[in-house]
């Protein structure tokens, strides 16, 4: 008995892992015949059910995500004849729609292969649609492309799966009511839909990194899934400069995950880390998509330009070595392109590190009176910071005290109060 | 979570590289291939043992084993059953094999992650 369950749940197990490979392949796949994303997800979830009944049983079918695609086209047949059912009088039926199921074949095989790729990127720009709302093109990437179930998308969220579940179920009407084709975007709106692609997949990355050590597994989970999709995109439109951006940003930046906490979850800064703790390969893999991207444009985006200043970072073996007048020159290249407070706010650390605090302070100074800025705690705790380091200990205490005033969260408030208090 | 394909082969003769290039292009389309390299015979390898606690090299040593690495992949899979799917795809004869291994996380005291669990 024991024995027969494990090997019920290693069937089990390896249906998911067909799955987690071959879902999008199948749901774009279906989409391009029935035209509706949001029938063509359903029908590829019945294929799923229908696997999860036979699989465990029979074996896995030699070719799996073709058996899946004969499911799925199977049903979407037994829905257009359902539909034309309530219509149509019997008799016609039976003249026009000759039963004629679809078997699994090389032929099959050859569908799923010719052209996937663009499927796979029509179903990309279709889960980012700019008719959805930010949180129904997460959900619904997620669940089409990284064959996430409701339940993991919850989880991941920290949200409810029945607030998830009806955000997917808005989504595929809204993406049905207003009938958006399964095309790819027309060649003067690509840069601005694949504008949303990256945000959607930065936003998932993001979601990620900002989960904490206790966090469900899930969460970080969600960085190497953006990642994974970002690699995707990248390899699917090899020519665009920001893709390669992204993923570079992306790889850099998760190269630290594990050394941006100490072993009691303690947040380490950036130029604290143990280096040898960052993940060299993602870095090599970041680097390398740096380069993708220069090779790919002339002028570097908003994301080639985050990625090239955390290569800075990623290629000083200290972090005495980093280059810091590079990192300016990126930062201004960056407020030129991305306009932001928060921007100038870091361009001004890089600045005094380059050249040192007093011209730091100055450019702080230049911040000051920038609206955006009035309740960011961050900007007292660098202006405390540069202060100290210029020996001013009295005016970087009430710094840091407004720093902590501000702080949105306790352990950011007592690190900020242990400044203050080291400083008199 | 990191996996290394391993392909072991007799080297009896050359395999399929056209059918190898598509199973590597579909693990790039897919996002998951992290690496790919394929190895030199062993003629032009070396193997260092310490049979008596001192290194000896061998230039070209003495095959003991029916199969050989002859390359590498490494991908990054969800769980152990993903890697193992990604592997039967590969197209191998009868006398080669696909040995999968787990490769440990890059400097982590994070716990393990659990296997990916569906609800």
């Amino acid at each position: 008995m024991a024995g027969r369950d494990t090997a019920r749940a290693e069937a089990i197990g390896a249906v998911e892992a067909v799955w987690r490979i071959e879902s999008a392949r199948v749901i774009a796949g279906l989409a391009r015949i029935v035209n509706d994303v949001g029938l063509a997800e359903d029908l590829a979830q019945d294929a799923l059910v229908a696997a999860l009944e036979q699989w465990p049983a029979q074996g896995i079918p030699r070719r799996p995500g073709a058996w899946l695609m004969a499911i799925g086209k199977n049903r979407a047949i037994d829905r257009i004849r359902r539909d034309q059912l309530l219509t149509k009088k019997q008799e016609e039926i039976g003249r026009d729609l000759q039963p004629r199921q679809f078997a699994p074949d090389d032929e099959m095989d050859a569908a799923l292969d010719e052209d996937f790729g663009d499927d796979i990127l029509r179903l990309m720009f279709v889960a980012c649609h700019p008719v959805l709302s930010r949180e129904a093109r997460v959900a619904l990437t997620l669940r089409l492309l990284g064959g996430l179930s409701t339940g993991e998308i919850a989880r991941a969220f920290l949200s409810s799966e029945a607030t998830v579940a009806q955000r997917i179920v808005r989504a595929k009407r809204t993406l049905a009511e207003a009938k958006v084709p399964f095309e790819l975007p027309s060649r003067e709106d690509i840069p601005s839909r694949l504008a949303s692609v990256l945000e959607v997949l930065y936003l998932v990355f993001n979601e990620g990194y900002a989960a904490t050590a206790g966090d469900d597994w899930i969460r970080p989970e969600l960085c190497n899934e953006a990642l994974r999709l970002g690699r995707t995109l990248a390899a699917l439109t090899p020519d665009e400069p920001e893709v390669h951006g992204l993923v570079a940003l992306m790889a850099i930046q998760a190269s630290r995950l594990a050394a941006r906490t100490d072993p009691s979850g303690e947040p380490v800064l950036l130029l604290d880390q143990d280096r040898s703790r960052w993940d060299h390969t993602l870095i090599q893999h970041g680097l390398a998509a740096l380069d993708r991207a220069e090779a790919a444009g002339h002028a570097f985006g908003p994301y080639a330009l985050q990625a090239a200043i955390a290569a800075c970072h990623a290629r000083a073996r200290r972090a005495d070595e980093t280059d810091w007048v590079r990192i300016v020159a990126l930062y201004d290249a960056l407020a030129q392109v991305m306009p932001s407070p928060i921007v100038e706010l870091n361009r001004a650390v890089a600045v005094s590190m380059a050249f040192g605090p007093a011209e730091g302070l100055d450019a702080v100074e230049a911040l000051s009176a920038e609206p955006a800025l009035q309740a960011y705690h961050l900007l007292p705790a660098v202006r405390g910071d540069l202060l100290l380091k210029l020996g001013r200990r009295d005016e970087a205490r009430n710094e840091f005290l407004r720093a902590a005033s501000l702080a949105g969260n306790a352990r950011e408030r007592a690190f900020l109060e242990a400044r203050a208090a080291e400083s008199v | 979570m990191r996996f290394m394909l391993l392909k072991m082969s007799p080297r009896t003769g050359p395999s399929d590289l056209h059918e190898e290039a598509q199973f590597v292009r579909s693990l790039h389309a897919a996002g998951v291939l992290l690496s790919a390299d394929l190895l030199e015979p062993p003629t032009i390898g070396a193997r260092v043992e310490w049979p008596s606690g001192m290194p000896q090299v061998h230039p070209r040593w003495p095959r003991e084993m029916q199969r050989e690495i002859v390359r590498y992949w490494v991908i990054d899979a969800k769980s152990l059953a993903e890697a193992v799917e990604w592997a039967k795809r590969c197209p191998c004869t009868e006398t080669e094999a696909i040995e999968v291994r787990q490769i440990l996380e890059p400097g982590a005291h994070r716990p393990l992650r659990k296997p990916m669990a569906r609800h």
